[in-house]
């Protein structure tokens, strides 16, 4: 290393790869925008062209309709300025068919006699002076500033009693206004849709980019730069072997065949030095030429050609972008699922509809849990990347059966299989990044994991819910059938077979959850915090949210896109309050502190019976929880680390993972019980009251002095 | 094709374009569904509540639904105000068509779907059928009982073709966007990535150089440093071969 230039590895890997990432980002995010914008455009132009007639017929029709009903009363004899209710009447048609700005009626000369919906600028506008031909018979099209105007004769059928109109005549003129930003209307009801498409793309673009700018940039170069490290120190020994094609690849060869032609030279050396040798008899000259050869040796280290060892470009985050996909099939059911398992709810006796729609996500959950230790240890005995491809297979039988389920059993037997291909790929995941990095990088490692599902747990409720309203339910399990099988071949075209793993893995013993149980921080930690926050999460996001934002009106894209909020405000906030929390080293403030807002939250709830609501409850559910989780964890991995539970660290996490799972597990039981009692409004401001009293009763444990553990371990 | 990196981020930038775009054409192309559909059941909604109030306000005296008169005038002027109106039928609560557009239907028995749709929803029902869509509305006697009906069929062509033009187009203009903003992203990627390709162009080169004993032109560092040592650890061995071959000789 030249201590003037800093540290070569992190410069050409750097100096090549810094940037490139992020002003590929703003490229990309600027061309989905504009194609976006464009396409929209010209959507809009094209629905207009096409959608404007249909507009002035359905005006029109309205319009002949209402002048019917309007010169049947002429006919009775009463003038056109003398007709009653023609307000109401008026108004009437106007709360039927929304479509229709305005009504008006006016006299052959152009003046107003009845109106409904014009604005007070318009009531002496111009265009009334547009009169219609006395002759016309059919109704007229005019445009003016703001809308498009069907004007329809009104005549008479009869002669009035002063009999100076004659049957025939034109007495009068009904005006039907749409706006002519009808369509344009219409058309902003998707955009929440398109800046979703728009927010999900750009994600799905950083996993992307990440992946690539990692995998197939900074790595082989970080690695190359390694291997020319070695050989400015003059050590040959090392290669290695990049199968890419690109540049990149080109190079690495290259440089690897400069490598093995040091090694081929000096072998040849040895060789010639051997033969040389044997020839001499002189044993001065043996030893000069030994001596010749070793000089070169100690300056330089060299290996036998073919027996180099090779540095490995593998990279954890090569799995990213496998188990995002996944993830995000599963994650495409989130916003829809308890409404499908309703649509497929037959009545069981003694149990609730409201109970029986969040059996699905508990079973899911369990066997998730079941299966984990079992994962575990198939994927030490099979590797990770065949444990991955064989969690597809459950997952996606599991979707194909969701999509064609009859009844609610079956259902829940689909669901099952595809919680075991759950378990099976989320265990699976977590193996290979823990193979791929090391003491120094295992965070970074998780964080790649964390990365990538809780990206899922945007893209997937929010898509979800836009694909549900579009095809239906079926038709988003078979999409998300087909992601699951698209993440199967990247896992399969990108992860490297592992060997079996040797290392045994921390699991908690029975004894083990006791003995932790006994300590009143991981009590505390995991019954008044991590269970109640999974509650929450399972409870109230999974199975409340979608059936109650569903009651108040919303459509299923709007769903998605509300529950997509808690997974934007995680990710925003999470690295900012780890990094409070770390900075302050108060774990157990935050924990506190995220209870308190989560409850909180959703006992608002009560304030306002609206979507805003339930969005807002939400919202501060993903503040609150981001101010939990990774200060739980690491009050947890402090208990570990004091080794005041003589328990290690690994297994304490271990068996805090477990019994968190209760609480997901329990969330949807507990939420339909309480549904099934208070209704949807109560039920989530019961639910968030139970967080709060969990939160309190944790900052009771903090303040109440500590029964030293040691002392009870003497006892 | 996928040889270079330029190439390789075109392809990435390309799906996640070409995603994107197809997920905005679908929304478009679903809400322009979605809005046409609702123009024409609304309007058919409208014409159905003018006819129901008609009939509704004639059974106000008493009179049965059958002996009702001029109902088959009034559906016809209805029914010729839309081109896209194939029939009207009134019929009564036991599912007989008592007036018609078409007077060959008067007397048949209604489709099976409208009876059950009729009885099974509220006020304003709608049925699929293979040739058209029908919306109906139920009709009650002054005493709120219902007698029977409404039912308008319209054809389901000119909002199929509608739909297909509109599928069409938004693909067309789809694919000219991608095409488009696919060409200005692979040539602000191609700028982006040069400088990154030279560099290693230029290293791949200087590697080239030193294994054919040139110099190398590259002139990073690390590569420098390391182009160099190589160079030293060949020279060395060269010149040790020298050496041994010289001894040899001297022997």
């Amino acid at each position: 290393m030249n201590p003037s230039t800093g540290s070569p590895n992190r410069q050409v890997s750097q100096q090549m790869a810094q940037g490139l990432r992020w002003r590929l980002m703003v490229l990309i995010i600027f061309l989905l925008l504009a194609a976006q914008a464009t396409l929209s455009i010209f959507a809009l132009r094209s629905f207009e062209q096409v959608l404007a007639p249909q507009v002035h017929k359905q005006a029109e029709i309205i319009g002949k309709t209402v002048a019917d009903q309007i010169e049947q009363a002429l006919d009775l004899q009463i003038p056109l300025d003398r007709l009653v209710g023609m307000a109401e009447f008026l108004e009437a048609i106007l709360l039927d068919n929304s479509d229709i700005d305005y009504l008006a009626v006016v006299n052959p000369d152009g003046q107003l006699i009845f109106q409904k919906g014009l604005d007070g600028d318009l009531t002496d506008n111009r265009f009334f002076a547009l009169k219609l031909d006395s002759g016309a018979a059919a109704p007229v099209l005019a445009t003016t500033e703001r809308h498009f105007d069907t004007g329809v004769p009104l005549r008479l059928n009869a002669t009035t009693p002063a009999g100076n109109d004659a049957p025939g005549a034109l007495v009068g003129v009904l005006h039907v206004g749409v706006a002519k930003t009808f369509v344009q209307s219409e058309l902003e009801e998707i955009l929440y849709d398109v800046l979703t498409v728009l927010l999900v793309s750009m994600l799905v673009t950083l996993e992307l980019l990440l992946l690539f700018v990692v995998v197939r940039i900074s790595m082989p170069i970080r690695h190359v730069t390694q291997v020319m490290q070695r050989v400015t120190a003059g050590d040959f020994t090392r290669r290695i072997t990049l199968r890419s094609n690109d540049e990149i690849g080109r190079f690495c060869r290259a440089f690897d065949q400069l490598v093995r032609r040091v090694n081929e030279q000096f072998y040849e050396l040895v060789q010639e030095a051997e033969e040389t040798k044997a020839g001499q008899i002189d044993r001065t000259i043996v030893q000069r030429i030994d001596n010749l050869v070793e000089k070169v040796r100690s300056k330089f280290q060299f290996s036998e050609p073919g027996l180099e060892r090779t540095e490995q470009s593998a990279s954890a985050l090569r799995v990213r972008a496998p188990l995002f996909l996944f993830m995000f099939s599963e994650e495409l059911s989130r916003s829809f699922l308890p409404l499908y398992v309703r649509e497929l709810y037959s009545p069981i006796d003694g149990i609730s509809v409201d109970l029986v729609v969040g059996l699905p996500i508990t079973l899911f959950m369990a066997v998730v849990a079941i299966m984990t230790p079992f994962a575990g240890v198939w994927a030490d005995r099979f590797g990770p990347k065949r444990l991955f491809l064989l969690g597809t297979i459950p997952a996606m039988i599991g979707y194909l059966g969701a999509c064609l389920a009859q009844g609610l059993t079956d259902f829940l037997v689909w669901r099952a299989l595809s919680a075991v291909g759950y378990g099976l790929i989320f265990i699976a995941a977590q193996s290979y990044i823990g193979r791929k990095t090391d003491n120094n990088n295992r965070a970074q490692g998780m964080g790649t994991f964390v990365g990538a599902v809780a990206a899922a747990g945007i893209c997937g409720p929010s898509i979800g819910g836009i694909l549900a309203d579009r095809v239906g339910y079926r038709a988003t399990f078979l999409i998300a059938m087909f992601l699951a099988i698209i993440a199967a071949f990247v896992v399969y075209s990108m992860l490297d077979e592992e060997k079996r793993n040797s290392d045994k893995p921390a699991r908690a013993s029975f004894n083990d959850v006791m003995a932790l149980l006994s300590d009143r921080t991981f009590f505390a930690t995991t019954v008044f915090a991590a269970i109640p926050t999974k509650l929450l999460l399972s409870g109230f996001l999974f199975y409340l949210a979608p059936l109650y934002l569903f009651e108040l009106g919303n459509s299923q894209s709007a769903i998605g896109r509300i529950m997509m909020v808690y997974g934007l405000v995680t990710i925003a906030l999470t690295p900012l309050i780890s990094r409070a929390a770390d900075f302050k080293g108060r774990y157990s403030l935050f924990v506190a502190l995220g209870g308190f807002v989560a409850g909180g939250g959703c006992l608002a709830i009560l304030t306002v019976e609206d979507s805003w609501t339930v969005l807002a409850a939400i919202a501060l559910m993903g503040f609150g929880h981001a101010a939990i989780m990774a200060p739980q964890l690491a009050a947890i991995q402090q208990i570990g680390a004091s080794g005041r539970t003589g328990i290690g660290q690994a297994t304490v996490v271990s068996a805090f993972r477990l019994l968190e799972r209760l609480g997901t597990i329990l969330g949807p039981v507990v939420a339909g019980i309480l549904v099934t009692s208070l209704g949807y409004q109560h039920a989530v401001a019961a639910m968030g009251g139970i967080v709060l009293i969990c939160a309190i009763l944790y900052s009771l444990s903090l303040i109440r002095p500590a029964q030293p553990y040691e002392r009870r371990l003497e006892a | 094709m996928f040889g270079n990196l330029t190439s390789r981020v075109t392809t990435t930038t390309l799906i996640v374009l070409a995603t994107a775009i197809a997920l905005t054409g679908i929304l478009n192309f679903y809400k322009f569904d979605k809005t046409l559909s609702e123009l024409l059941r609304s309007r058919y909604e409208f014409v159905l509540r003018d006819l129901q109030n008609s009939l509704e306000t004639a059974m106000i005296l008493g009179l049965p639904l059958a002996d009702l008169d001029t109902v088959d005038d009034l559906l016809r002027d209805r029914a010729g105000r839309d081109a896209q109106i194939t029939s009207i039928e009134v019929f009564d609560d036991d599912g007989v068509v008592r007036f018609s557009t078409d007077s060959s239907f008067i007397g048949d028995l209604a489709a099976e779907s409208w009876l059950d749709a009729s009885r099974r929803t509220g006020l304003i029902w709608s049925t699929e059928e293979v040739d058209g869509n029908t919306v109906g509305i139920r009709l009650t006697d002054s005493l709120g009982q219902p007698v029977g009906a409404i039912a308008l069929r319209y054809s389901r062509g000119p909002y199929e073709a509608a739909l297909n033009a509109m599928g069409q187009r938004l693909t067309l203009v789809g694919f000219w966007v991608l095409v488009s903003f696919g060409l200005i992203g692979g040539l602000a990627v191609y700028w982006l990535i040069r400088p990154i390709r030279a560099r290693l162009a230029a290293m791949e080169a200087g590697t080239g150089a030193v294994l054919a004993g040139r110099p190398a032109a590259d002139t990073s560092v690390e590569f420098a440093q390391s182009a160099h040592s190589a160079r030293a650890a060949l020279a060395e061995i060269d010149q040790t071969g020298e050496a041994i071959r010289k001894l040899d000789r001297e022997a």
